[in-house]
């Protein structure tokens, strides 16, 4: 990561971390303005990504990414950072949570089968934060824009599964806050179309492309 | 009954065993006599077998029927009090219970006590005239519109075998030194409760079974608890709107996810009613009656996926997303109830080894 967007995620988290503010705005005064539409995409990614994780509601894709042309291609994208981004601090309170509570005289974290969780858990935000990142460096491309959305789509329900289930009864209460990212994840895995709409698309391109080119499809030559 | 559940008066929700907590429906079904059937006649019951009240649940929950506010009463406190009851509780409760006018929580699960259950700290000290009560139970659903809460109590100090000194009591929940403080679940609807004991005064004779005794209880009742057709169908409404949405002709890759889900409903049932013939010839089939419960909730969160793939919920009927969100935001809950999922394959594994 550049210094400059290390100093702007930095900045992002500190202004989408404040509760009831307009977050639009909030980024203006920011000096974060010129995420306007001739931005870096990845730039605009990264402060999608951090409002996600802040727990902020914005929609920057009207503003931000008109050139993306096809607007369900734009909305998933969207919602393919912005699941990236609730994922990591699902993934963050999930992993705390679990070194945090103890049952039969130890840390969750040391039962093999919360740690089984734990591991899948990181690796489906890992999975997913490369698939969109990938899409972000080429935005235009329809294969890797349908690719982010099928792994995040996928990454979001699989995520919040297993975070609701390491957190127990306190993670399914409205009292914790668990549920202003899952609740979420839930929505934005289902709108822009789901994983098996993307899919659909992604496996009609690598039929017709054929047997003997799908290596070259794979490796996106 | 197919005949009564058409009459209506009810809307169909997921997860309705749960969250659908109806008083005057129960009254209804009870008025039938559908709800303690299994008991003795003298007990208010109707002396049906296992298989029938198993039939009678099926349908109530495929229809996602209100039945959450005597589920507990029926499903388990009852049997509890046939087997270790004395005849002054049966005599009390049980008729009250079959006419769906008394209401029934569990008390097991306490802040630092959830999956490790046998460190409950909540203390019952004698006293002249009764059982002093102190500590604190959690997740209790329905405490704040239930009776009495049949609750967990250590009556004698912790010692090597944490399974022993564990005791259980019938509860007045509007009792003196009992507070009841609801807890929402995440969809902001009210569900379960904290439940404070503060010097509560339980009367002597609502000590259930024997002083000491209370581990082996709470086990033989978890068999009821885990085996149920609720074990498997809380999404059922879901299934049938994703059929009605993909309408005769589903497509090849709908067809076949459909008969996917209908086979294992279909070994499902076969599994959970092996069950409950086994514990009406007085088995003990935990390990079975856990893995039922895996199983089933693994295959209720199955419904849901598979539906939100084959039908996009954002441009589905009105009935399939209401069904849709509300299968969606208490899925969490269907591998946590009852025993995790986590703690209920140690059990079955460890069985396995006998
Ligand atoms: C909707 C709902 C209704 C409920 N109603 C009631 C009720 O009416 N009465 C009542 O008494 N309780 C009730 N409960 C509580 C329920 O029984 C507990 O949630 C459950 O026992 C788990 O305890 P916990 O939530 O404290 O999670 P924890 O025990 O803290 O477990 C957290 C995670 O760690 C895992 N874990 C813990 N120990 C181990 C281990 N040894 N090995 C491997 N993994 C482990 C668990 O599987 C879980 O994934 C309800 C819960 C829910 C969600």
């Amino acid at each position: 990561m550049s210094e400059e967007r290390r100093l702007l995620v930095e900045t992002a988290h500190q202004v989408f971390g404040r509760p009831g503010v307009d977050a639009w705005r909030e980024v203006d005064k920011a000096g974060l303005a010129d995420l306007g539409t001739d931005a870096d995409l990845a730039d605009v990614a990264a402060v999608i990504r951090v409002s996600a994780y802040e727990g902020t509601d914005i929609d920057f894709a009207e503003r931000v990414m008109p050139e993306l042309g096809d607007p369900q291609r734009r909305g998933a994208l969207m919602r393919a950072i912005q699941i990236v981004g609730a994922l990591e601090r699902v993934r963050d309170l999930t992993v705390a949570y679990a070194a945090e509570r103890r049952q039969f005289g130890q840390p969750l974290n040391r039962f093999q089968a919360v740690q089984q969780m734990l591991a899948e858990l990181a690796g489906e935000v890992a999975l997913a934060a490369t698939a969109v990142e990938t899409a972000v460096a080429d935005p235009l491309s329809a294969k890797l824009v349908a690719s982010a959305k099928v792994a995040a789509g996928g990454a979001a329900g699989r995520g919040a599964t297993i975070a609701h289930q390491v957190h127990g009864a306190i993670g399914f209460t409205h009292e914790h806050q668990l549920h202003r990212w899952t609740t979420k994840l839930w929505a934005w895995r289902d709108e822009f179309g789901t994983e098996s709409a993307w899919a659909e698309a992604l496996g009609d391109l690598v039929a017709r492309a054929g047997a003997d080119r799908l290596w070259e499809v794979v490796t996106g030559e | 009954m197919r005949a009564f559940l058409a009459e209506g008066g009810f809307e169909t929700h997921c997860d309705a065993w749960l969250s659908g907590h109806d008083p005057e429906f129960s009254r209804r079904l009870a008025e039938r006599g559908w709800v303690g059937m299994t008991w003795p006649k003298r007990y208010g019951g109707q002396e049906r077998s296992q298989l029938e009240r198993y039939a009678v649940l099926e349908e109530l929950l495929a229809a996602g029927a209100p039945v959450a506010a005597h589920w507990i009463a029926d499903r388990q406190t009852g049997p509890l009090l046939l087997h270790y009851g004395t005849e002054a509780q049966r005599q009390e409760f049980l008729p009250a219970m079959a006419r769906g006018e008394c209401f029934f929580g569990i008390g097991m699960s306490e802040p630092d006590a959830g999956s490790d259950l046998a460190s409950v700290r909540t203390t019952a000290r004698r006293v002249e005239g009764g059982w002093l009560l102190n500590g604190t139970k959690v997740w209790t659903s329905h405490a704040h519109r239930s009776h009495f809460m049949i609750t967990l109590v250590r009556t004698s100090a912790l010692g090597e075998d944490r399974h022993q000194g564990l005791s259980q009591l019938v509860v007045d929940l509007r009792g003196p030194g009992v507070s009841v403080r609801p807890i929402e679940l995440l969809t902001g609807e009210p569900h379960f409760n904290e439940v404070v004991f503060q010097d509560a005064l339980v009367p002597e004779e609502r000590l259930v079974g024997a002083e000491g005794d209370g581990w082996r209880q709470v086990t033989s009742e978890l068999a009821y608890e885990r085996s149920g057709p609720e074990r498997f169908l809380s999404t059922f409404p879901l299934l049938v709107e994703t059929v009605r949405e993909l309408g005769p002709d589903p497509g090849e890759a709908g067809a076949r996810a459909l008969g996917a889900l209908y086979g294992r409903l279909s070994a499902l049932r076969g599994l959970s009613m092996d069950v409950a013939r086994r514990l009406e010839a007085g088995e003990a089939p935990n390990l079975e009656a856990a893995l039922v419960k895996d199983l089933g909730t693994r295959f209720e969160r199955e419904v849901v996926e598979t539906a939100r793939l084959l039908v996009p919920p954002d441009s589905a009927g009105e009935a399939f997303q209401r069904l849709y969100r509300q299968a969606v935001a208490h899925a969490p809950g269907f591998t946590l109830r009852g025993g995790t999922n986590e703690i209920l394959r140690g059990i079955v594994a460890r069985g396995l080894g006998r």
